[in-house]
Formats: structure tokens, C-alpha cells, sequence
């Protein structure tokens, strides 16, 4: 089910308001129901693969908190496998198969292996990573081991975040599965208010930029090369707003019932570097990586070479996480690369900056870096977003033609005519927005100070948000982007 | 929770009474082509002794006025062989006069489906105008199935609402459903209002099909075409299948092992069910002059094509 969709509309107050009514103990009963149903109502089958995942880890979480040494290591490896298995298996064997196939030709061999064709179950990445987390957090001793089945399949499948992250923790989510909550006007209006803000950031920004960014990508050879890089920055506030704006409702559907979920965003286009980026960028899988793979791999820890490798491997892991597409592991790639960039010049550029006096203007020096990091995320996104590898490198090469055309403006209107123009000019604005309000919220508390304001002006705010979305929404959207991961 | 409640109410109930508003007012005028086939239809029922079904290929290729019989043009934009079959069904018991069906099937048609390509969003405007259901379930509870306004969109509604204008969609018709004001297609016109190179749209136009095509889908296409063939059968009604024009650029680049499956599957099922298949890909009587793009007749290539046919059909012809 989508967050933005008609059935959600139904779905969302009738559990609510059940939630509410129900005694504290058949509150959990009533919410894995509820989570059953909004994963059924996409491909219905799928949820074996979930119930799958959830028994191992489940008996595996019981089979480790009381072993010892290697035989604790086994449990937990097991259980990885199982995971990972059901992963590769859906998300990866067929990408696997069909570089095999490209190797093997290439040597001259014979090789050829049925490709499966399976639809990758929705959200199959984000519920086995939070399934996996559990397992490592028990084997780590830092987590113990749930005895309540339904609450173990409830951490895993909580409708919130269950196809899109975030990507919660056991120590995070599972006590508050426990937890009685009352209902708190304040609370319930605060949530409500964080998934109007998201469904505006999706349905008035994504989805009026997706028309544009979606018709160029499909004929990227027809486009030159300011169209392409209009694009790509497009895209940029496309894809956030779409992935913010769902976790924005996320954490908010799950905030009305008196949950806290992570925050996954924290206005990654105010980013000075991509290292910050990350921080800032999907935090849920950011620190998970970092938790279960940069530290364990020895982090920053260690020699220079060895902490190089260590970034590679997370942010090509990273990439291929995305998507079984060559695509996505350059994408990953490019951020491990301008990570080490970064680091590797910083004192160069420290140096470069005070040459030109940029240390005395921090305003300008700020400026200049966040938009040197935004364009950077958004050319990498160029590689996300493409069909194929062929697509990706041939939008690079083409970006620096076709530059005559900023000469006759009249030109090069028509050559985006007919492609959502108008529509990605709102969107544009719309993304404008988004960002002014992220910087504002860095300074002030917008939601107190909104909420310290007359009711005139409170609910003026309201109408014009609420009317935003009824007038503006953009016709053409339908998934989140991150539901194919 | 009573507070709550009244808060959402007082937020929700400008915005109902605009729809409310929007929803009444947007039934009276027939805004979208689809909408005005289904007024003129069901102003000509009882006389229509044709009806022409398939997509866009076929509402700009055959013109009803041509065919020499009342003759009603239902074909549009996207329409797959699932809604023409859905659309047979609804429609066959309201038309006593009915003695043909044309079905036109193009490249694309036995191995597409609506819901599946980047139009999917017309399924809205079948269910909403005409009550026909999603092949796919997941979008039976869209909005878009229940109401005007967000299934033509905002900006419909707000010309509707706010300057009270709306476009009459039945003016571009003629009573008939055939074109009498047909704006280009999408691709057939550059900015400057001069035609595109049928070269460059046939490679688009292509591109743009291909990736659509799924041989799986043949076998259920293929079962909705039987399905029509028996019912219409069982009513002494003619089925006919066509396979209109296309630019030379076009049927050049189609892919040539799906135009053989297409070949192979249409033959076998005019030969099972006692059908006339009439197929004019490459047919060298139509030159560029005839097309708006390269998968589109434009007026007097369908006013060729229309004569055409309907010679061949009264001399019997099969190919």
C-alpha cells in the first residue's frame, strides 16, 4: 500500500482509531494484522518471504542470546546467510547470471544460465537489513533476545517503515512495541502535521518533477547538454523530496500512535562535503553500514590504504544495496571516491581557500562548498537514475554540448516544451521551498513556532498547506522511488 | 479524540464542498474525448451498424463517415485489446443494429498491456467514464476510478470551477466519433508547427513500443480476441481484424521476430475462428504524405485508408 494513496486514506484512521480503542494488550495483534495487510496489498504472495525471514531470525535471536564462542558465531552466521540468501536470490541472482554470461563470452565460453525473472519483493532490502540488525545486536550482547513472537514480527513488519525504512534498530524500536500510549492531542496533530509535510514533498514536488526528469531520461539522446544538467539537478530534489517525504510520513503515521522512529534526513543539500552528505543523507542506512560494516571492516582505525578499502567496499556495497544494476554500484563507487577525494585534498583546499581569501568571507566559502557537494550528489545521480550504463555515459558526454542554445533562450524553451515544463517549473519552486524551510528549521523550531501562533494564522498555514496538495499535487506519481529497494 | 476529530472536519469541509462542487458540475460537460464518444454513442445506438475499436492507430485511421454503413469510431488513445474486449462486452447488447466490428491490431497490440506501460493512467478514465475495471487490482481503489476531478485533474477542475470554463470534448467530433477538428498527436509536430521527420518519430515511436512488448502476453491477448470472435459469433455479427499503415520508417524498424509471432499468432486465430485478418504494414499505396507520424494516418491518409477498406471488406478480401 502507498502512503499517498486512496486505500492508505482508508486504511490509516480505521487502524488508528482500532489502536486506540483496543486494550493496550491486543494493540500489538491489531498492528501486525494491520502490517500484514498494507504489505498484502501489494503482491500478496510476498509475505512467505517475510515470514521466512522472520522465523530465522526470530529462532536464531533465541539460539544465540544463550550460546557461547563458535557456536554462537554459527547461529549468527546462519541466520546472515538466510537473509543475504533470500536477497540474493530475489534482488541479485539474475544480475549475477547475466555478468556471467558477459565474462564468459568475452573468454570465449560457452556459459548460459536460466535467468529467473522473479519481481523483487517491495522492501526486501530495508526489512532484511532491520532483521539483520536484530541478529547482530543479539550476538553482540547488546540487545536480548525476544521471547514474543508476534512482537519479534511486528519490530520487522511495522507498516511504518516496513517498505521504505527507516531502518530501525532493536534497541530503538522493540521496548516501544511494549509501551502503552495514551491519546495525546498534541502528540497525534504533531504526526499528522509531518505526514501532511511529506505528502506535500511528494506529491506537489516529486511527482510534478518526475514527468520532466522521467521524459528526458527516457530519450536522454534527444536532449542537449543544459537540458541534461537541468535535469540531473531535478532529479536531485525529485529523489529527495520523493524518500524524504515518505520518511516524513513514516515517522509521523507512526508518531500519531506514539511511536519514535529515526530521523532519516537531516537537510543533506546543506551539506559542505559528501562525507557530510552522508551524515545527512538516509542516516538509517548510513549508520547501519556504518555499524555493520565500515567499523567492523576496522574504520578509520587503521592504515591509510586499509581505510581506503574500507570506504570502497562500504560504498560499493552501498550502491549495490540500490539496485542490481551496474548503475548503482558506480554511483556507490562515486561517493567512496569523492570521499577520499575530499579527505586526501582538505588541506590543499584549506590552503587554496585562504589564497583566495575565502576564509575571511565563511558565508561565501559555505555557499561555495554546498554547491560544489550538491552538484556533485546530483551529477552521481545521473548513474542512479539512467536506464543502462550506455544511457549514464552517454548523458556525460553529451553534457557539454549543445551550450549555444543558453544564447536564444527562445531555442531553448522549445526544446523542453512538451516535457512537463510547466510542471517542473512548480516542482522547481516546490523544491525551493522544501530547501528554505530545511534552513530555517536548522535555526528555529518551526513546528513551536508555528504552533505559538494566533489560530488565525495556524490555520491559514494549514488551509494553504492542505490546499497545496489538493490543487498542485502532480497527476503522474504513483511509487515511491525507494520502494524498488 | 472528539477535538481531533472536529479539527479535521473544519480542515476537510471547504475542500469537500469544492470537489462536492467540482463533481456536479464536471459530469454535465463531456471534458475528454473519451467522455463525448460515450455521449455520442449512446446518442447512436440504435443506428450503428459498425463499430470500430483498437487505439490511437485506428481513431485517426478510420473515419466512420467513409465506411458507407452507420458506422461509430470507439477506437482511442492506448486502448488495448483488454479494453476493447471490455468494451464489446458492455456495449454489444446495446447496439441492435450492429453488424461489424472492426478490430484493428497493431504491432504493439498483442504484446502490450495498458497497465503495464508508461499510459497506464488512461485505465482511470475506463473506469471512471465507462465503469470498466483495472486489469490490475492494485488500482481499483485509486481515487482517480471515483471522481471527476482527480481523474482529469486539477486543472480541469479548476477551469471548471473558477472561470466556469470547460472544453466541450464532443466538438472535436462529428456524430459519429469520428475526427472533424483532430489536433496532431503527440510527436507529429516540431515547436515551429512544422512536421517531424517521419524518420525521427518512427525511431521514437518505436523505442517507445518496444519496450512495451512482452511476447508473454500474446496467449491472454490472443484468449480476449477468441472471447470477442465467439460472442460476436454467436450473435451473427462480423468480426474483422486490421492491421492499418504505417510509415515505411516504421514498419522498417519494427523488431522482426515480434512481427512474425504477430503474423503467426493473427493468422493461426483467423484460421481457427473463420476470421478476416486484413493486414497493410508495408502496403507500398500509402506514402510518407499520408501520415502525421509514422504510426498515424492523418486525414486524408485515413480518408484513403477508410475507402480502402471498406472496398475491400465489400469485395471480401482477406490477406
Amino acid at each position: 500500500m502507498l502512503f499517498n494513496s486512496f486505500a492508505f486514506l482508508i486504511f490509516f484512521p480505521v487502524v488508528t482509531a482500532l489502536y486506540f480503542l483496543l486494550p493496550q494488550r491486543w494493540r500489538w495483534l491489531l498492528l501486525l494484522t494491520a502490517s500484514c495487510l498494507f504489505y498484502m496489498y501489494l503482491i500478496p504472495k510476498y509475505i512467505l518471504i517475510l515470514v521466512f525471514t522472520i522465523v530465522v531470525d526470530y529462532v536464531a535471536g533465541l539460539l544465540i542470546a544463550p550460546a557461547q564462542g563458535a557456536r554462537r558465531k554459527l547461529f549468527l552466521v546462519c541466520s546472515l546467510i538466510a537473509n543475504i540468501g533470500a536477497l540474493a536470490l530475489f534482488k541479485y541472482c539474475d544480475f549475477l547470471s547475466e555478468n556471467l554470461a558477459a565474462f564468459a563470452r568475452a573468454l570465449g565460453w560457452n556459459y548460459s544460465l536460466q535467468s529467473l525473472h522473479l519481481i523483487l519483493p517491495v522492501g526486501l532490502s530495508f526489512h532484511t537489513f532491520q532483521a539483520m540488525s536484530y541478529t547482530i545486536e543479539v550476538y553482540r550482547g547488546r540487545q536480548p533476545a525476544e521471547r514474543h513472537f508476534g512482537i519479534y514480527a511486528l519490530y520487522v513488519m511495522f507498516y511504518p517503515q516496513l517498505v521504505a525504512g527507516p531502518i530501525e534498530r532493536p534497541q530503538h524500536l522493540l521496548h516501544q512495541l511494549y509501551e502503552k500510549h495514551a491519546f495525546d492531542y498534541d502528540r497525534v496533530t504533531s504526526g499528522l502535521k509531518l505526514m501532511a509535510w511529506g505528502l506535500f514533498k511528494k506529491a506537489v514536488v516529486a511527482d510534478r518533477l518526475a514527468p520532466f526528469v522521467n521524459g528526458v531520461y527516457a530519450d536522454p539522446a534527444q536532449a542537449p547538454g543544459p537540458v541534461l544538467l537541468l535535469t540531473a539537478v531535478c532529479f536531485a530534489f525529485q529523489i529527495f523530496c520523493d524518500f524524504s517525504g515518505y520518511s516524513d510520513m513514516a515517522v509521523g503515521a507512526a508518531r500519531v500512535m506514539g511511536f519514535r522512529l529515526m530521523r532519516n534526513f537531516d537537510s543533506p543539500h546543506l551539506s559542505r562535503s559528501i562525507s557530510e552528505f552522508w551524515r545527512r543523507w538516509h542516516i538509517s542506512l548510513s549508520s547501519w553500514f556504518k555499524d555493520y560494516l565500515y567499523i567492523p571492516l576496522g574504520g578509520h582505525r587503521c592504515s591509510t590504504s586499509r581505510w581506503c578499502v574500507n570506504i570502497g567496499i562500504v560504498f560499493l556495497v552501498s550502491g549495490l544495496w540500490h539496485g542490481a544494476n551496474w548503475t548503482y554500484v558506480i554511483w556507490g563507487g562515486l561517493h567512496g571516491f569523492f570521499i577520499l577525494c575530499g579527505t586526501a585534498t582538505e588541506r590543499a583546499r584549506a590552503r587554496l581557500a585562504a589564497a583566495l581569501g575565502l576564509a575571511r568571507c565563511p558565508r561565501v566559502h559555505a555557499t561555495l562548498s554546498i554547491a560544489t557537494t550538491f552538484m556533485l550528489v546530483a551529477l552521481c545521480l545521473i548513474f542512479f537514475r539512467a536506464r543502462t550504463l550506455h544511457d549514464a555515459l552517454d548523458i556525460f558526454r553529451r553534457l557539454p554540448t549543445g551550450w549555444g542554445l543558453l544564447a536564444q533562450p527562445a531555442r531553448l524553451l522549445e526544446s523542453l516544451h512538451g516535457s512537463g515544463l510547466r510542471a517542473m517549473a512548480l516542482g522547481l519552486a516546490g523544491a525551493l521551498l522544501v530547501e528554505m524551510v530545511q534552513v530555517l528549521q536548522r535555526r528555529y523550531a518551526l513546528l513551536a513556532l508555528v504552533n505559538a501562533q494566533p489560530w488565525w494564522v495556524r490555520w491559514s498555514l494549514y488551509y494553504a498547506g492542505v490546499a497545496a496538495v489538493f490543487f498542485l499535487y502532480g497527476q503522474e506519481g504513483d511509487q515511491f522511488i525507494y520502494y524498488q529497494f | 479524540m472528539k477535538r481531533l476529530f472536529l479539527a479535521l472536519l473544519a480542515l476537510a469541509a471547504p475542500f469537500a464542498a469544492f470537489l462536492g462542487l467540482c463533481e456536479v458540475r464536471l459530469t454535465r460537460v463531456p471534458a475528454t474525448q473519451l467522455a463525448a464518444k460515450r455521449v455520442l454513442l449512446a446518442r447512436q445506438q440504435a443506428a450503428v451498424e459498425v463499430l470500430i475499436l483498437g487505439s490511437s492507430h485506428a481513431e485517426s485511421g478510420l473515419l466512420p463517415a467513409e465506411l458507407g454503413a452507420p458506422a461509430f469510431n470507439l477506437a482511442g488513445p492506448g486502448q488495448t485489446l483488454y479494453y476493447d474486449h471490455a468494451l464489446l462486452d458492455k456495449l454489444q447488447p446495446r447496439l441492435p443494429a450492429l453488424k461489424l466490428v472492426i478490430l484493428p491490431v497493431s504491432f504493439l497490440s498483442l504484446e502490450s498491456q495498458l497497465d503495464e506501460g508508461p499510459e497506464r493512467w488512461r485505465g482511470y478514465y475506463y473506469q471512471y467514464e465507462w465503469g470498466l475495471p483495472h486489469r490490475d487490482w492494485h488500482l481499483a481503489w485509486h481515487v482517480r476510478n471515483f471522481s471527476a476531478y482527480f481523474c482529469y485533474g486539477q486543472e480541469i477542475g479548476l477551469q471548471n470551477i473558477l472561470w466556469g470554463r470547460i472544453r466541450d470534448a464532443t466538438a472535436n467530433l462529428d456524430a459519429w466519433g469520428g475526427w472533424t477538428n483532430r489536433p496532431p498527436p503527440p510527436g507529429g509536430f516540431n515547436a515551429d508547427g512544422s512536421p517531424v521527420r517521419l524518420s525521427a518519430s518512427a525511431r521514437v515511436a518505436l523505442q517507445r513500443h518496444h519496450s512495451r512488448m512482452k511476447p508473454e502476453h500474446i496467449a491472454r491477448n490472443t484468449q480476449l480476441i477468441e472471447a470477442m470472435a465467439r460472442q460476436l459469433q454467436r450473435q451473427g455479427i462480423r468480426l474483422v481484424l486490421v492491421t492499418l499503415p504505417v510509415a515505411q520508417a516504421y514498419s522498417d524498424g519494427m523488431n522482426a521476430a515480434a512481427y512474425q509471432r504477430m503474423q503467426a499468432a493473427l493468422r493461426q486465430l483467423a484460421a481457427r475462428h473463420g476470421l478476416t485478418w486484413l493486414n497493410y504494414t508495408g502496403d507500398r499505396r500509402f506514402t510518407d504524405a499520408d501520415f502525421w507520424d509514422a504510426d498515424h494516418l492523418n486525414l486524408a491518409g485515413a480518408q484513403k485508408f477508410s475507402r480502402l477498406l471498406r472496398a475491400e471488406l465489400a469485395a471480401g478480401h482477406a490477406r
